[in-house]
């Protein structure tokens, strides 16, 4: 077990393409770090480049103090599992997770007795003697983890582990995952691109995108305080609602204004906002923080957005409500479900002002109400 | 095909004399021909059946008809006499031996080689590898009359003495199969690349991670894989090899070392004119049966490999 240490690191492919750029990462012993983002945000190249399977073309990679960048994978002591499990389709369960320790000359009783272990940890014990073509999906996933923890590393490296798994799968080993991380507490950097996955197993999230962290934090941080728009946007479903316009200064008040709409935001975020009076901006709000008028949530005056429903999707508890407001065709409300709200049907959306966030215009803008 | 096409031309330069046979044998052989041309691709199976019975009826019952102007479709007597005439007398029992050893050492060279340099050009990333691949697939398409006189100029001084025992290219059988070892390489490791490349390359990177060589990862990981490609690329190999007849015939001259195709060929001379059909006919069937075995037993794998790589399963 060690810490993990990444120094400016970059990747630029040959061809000249920068897959990661100037990523610095500390990550502590013992941490659950997940790396997120959509797809070619150089989240697995950081990865591999970590394990070893891609050269660093910049900056230095630390395991446990140890600069690696030109240590074979092999000599790096860490553990890894693959998207497709990789498993050697042609040796058992058993010879599968013990084949890491025979390279290593471990003795045999030392093998046996780690391979059980694991195997009863990850309960496949009546699966050792198979091939991995005669095992499910989750139960090769199973096996994946089971050949990385007998190796007892210093790191244990997930590449999208669960991708390839159905949904409730997912669910469970997601589970199993976070119950193992707890048991063995070996320090462990997670790739996925699924911003749940993200959010309920890390104990901290690297947001990226275009080879760039965008922010790093705890996953309730992340949520609740995006660094910037496109943070904002990842994590959290549905995504955040984005409306744009200006801001305006009246008095001690700060108001969003976008022609339809005149926001009062809320006082805490006035001091950082008071610079930007009379420019362009992004209103930002999660579909949670907004509540249909009856609901009697958030209710107020300065938050009220008049809207036309276009759909409706009841999930159980809660329903998502789709709705065009003035300039903008989609707006996204999660609502406590209830049935007389209709298609076609006019509505008012009161927003809480306490959790909305005022982003700088562009893709990626940044978070200019944070900074209290 | 060409065994097919040869017999007809036989039977147009003999035609006026029995001419129920001829044109019955004719009918015969073009039925054999037109059924191989016209069975559906698709049908590949079938097709290889085709092959291997009209090979084996083309060369082994018309010229029979031809040249002794008459012909019997039943076997009116069984004669195991003729087979112990062949294997013994003929020596067709020491060619099997000598066409044994050279075809094992062979393909045994020609997989390991083939499987080892077909990993390198699929796993490996090397400047010039795309022409190395190239190079090999050029190699195919050069037949190897072009090139027989050339090798046999190049390797007819090469010598090694090895602890007293001096080892040579010519009247060698060890030589020999080197030689078809390296002429059998070029199919095999563009074969073999096929296959190669239709295993995950992340075992290599597991096995990187899990503390394997380059060399532990090919044969520990990737060479138990290749099963089946590799059967696939010995069994091309094993067949160029048995039936080969140019080489054989010019790098052995000792009667003993010769290989059965040779051997074979010695047969017919010499029973032309003993008239001894029955024992030249003992010995194509057993230069054929170990090949006729091989189709039988393992068409299936034949084919599999030869639609390696065609799907994603």
């Amino acid at each position: 077990m060690a810490q993990v240490t990444l120094d400016n690191v970059t990747k630029v492919y040959p061809g000249g393409v920068t897959a990661v750029r100037d990523v610095s990462l500390h990550i502590a012993d013992q941490e659950f770090v997940v790396l997120v983002g959509p797809s070619g945000c150089g989240k697995s190249t950081t990865l591999r480049m970590v394990a070893g399977l891609e050269e660093i073309t910049g900056g230095t990679i630390r395991i446990a103090d140890r600069v690696v960048n030109d240590v074979a994978p092999k000599d790096r002591d860490i553990a890894m599992v693959f998207q497709n499990y990789a498993l050697y389709p042609h040796m058992t369960v058993y010879k599968n997770m013990a084949f890491a320790l025979t390279l290593r000359r471990t003795p045999r009783a030392e093998i046996d007795k780690r391979v059980r272990q694991a195997a009863k940890t990850l309960g496949i014990e009546d699966l050792l003697q198979r091939k991995p073509k005669a095992l499910s999906g989750g139960q090769r996933q199973r096996v994946a983890v089971g050949r990385a923890i007998v190796r007892e590393p210093k790191a244990f490296l997930f590449d999208e582990p669960l991708s390839n798994l159905d949904a409730k799968l997912r669910v469970e080993m997601r589970a199993e995952l976070k119950r193992l991380h707890g048991q063995l507490g070996t320090t462990t950097i997670y790739v996925t691109h699924d911003q749940e996955e993200a959010m309920t197993l890390g104990d901290r999230i690297v947001v990226m995108k275009d080879g760039q962290v965008h922010q790093c934090d705890a996953p309730l941080a992340v949520y609740s305080r995006p660094a910037n728009r496109f943070v904002a946007g990842f994590i959290g479903t549905p995504a955040m609602n984005f409306l744009p316009g200006q801001l305006a200064l009246e008095g001690e008040n700060v108001f969003f204004d976008n022609g339809q709409a005149r926001l009062a935001l809320a006082a805490s975020q006035r001091q950082a906002l008071r610079g930007w009076a009379g420019k362009d901006v992004v209103l930002g709000v999660r579909p949670e923080a907004i509540a249909l008028a009856g609901e009697g949530r958030f209710a107020g005056t300065g938050n009220t957005l008049e809207a036309l429903v276009s759909v409706v999707e009841p999930l159980g508890e809660k329903m998502d409500v789709y709705a065009s407001a003035g300039p903008h065709p989609s707006i996204i409300a999660r609502v406590d479900a209830q049935s007389t709200l209709a298609t076609g049907q006019r509505t008012t959306f009161h927003l809480d002002m306490n959790k909305v966030h005022i982003f700088e215009p562009g893709e990626g803008g940044r978070n200019i109400s944070l900074s209290s | 095909m060409t065994a097919a096409v040869a017999c007809a031309a036989l039977f147009w330069a003999d035609r006026g004399r029995e001419g129920f046979v001829r044109y019955a044998a004719a009918a015969y052989v073009g039925a054999g021909a037109a059924l191989w041309a016209l069975l559906p691709v698709g049908v590949r199976r079938g097709r290889l059946w085709a092959a291997a019975f009209w090979a084996l009826a083309a060369a082994a019952v018309v010229p029979v008809a031809v040249a002794m102007a008459r012909f019997d479709w039943s076997p009116y007597a069984y004669a195991p006499t003729n087979y112990a005439f062949a294997w013994t007398t003929a020596r067709m029992g020491q060619y099997m031996l000598n066409s044994l050893m050279v075809s094992v050492l062979a393909v045994g060279v020609t997989s390991l080689l083939a499987s080892m340099a077909a990993y390198a050009l699929t796993r490996f990333d090397f400047i010039g590898r795309n022409w190395v691949l190239f190079l090999f697939i050029g190699a195919m398409a050069i037949p190897i009359q072009l090139y027989i006189v050339p090798l046999f100029l190049m390797v007819q001084n090469w010598h090694v003495s090895i602890a007293g025992v001096d080892l040579s290219f010519m009247d060698s059988r060890l030589g020999l199969s080197l030689i078809y070892a390296a002429a059998g390489l070029p199919f095999a490791v563009f074969l073999l690349t096929g296959f190669y490349r239709t295993l995950p390359g992340s075992l290599r990177e597991a096995a990187a991670i899990d503390g394997c060589s380059a060399w532990r990862t090919f044969s520990d990981v990737y060479f138990p894989l290749a099963g089946s490609g590799l059967a696939t690329a010995a069994i091309f190999q094993f067949l160029a090899v048995w039936n080969e007849y140019e080489f054989a015939l010019v790098f052995l001259t000792n009667d003993r070392l010769k290989t059965l195709p040779v051997g074979l060929y010695n047969l017919s001379v010499s029973q032309q004119f003993a008239a001894n059909w029955p024992a030249l006919f003992a010995g194509v069937t057993i230069l054929c049966l170990p090949t006729f075995l091989i189709f039988l037993v393992l068409q299936e794998r034949i084919i599999a490999g030869l639609t390696v790589g065609a799907v994603k399963e």
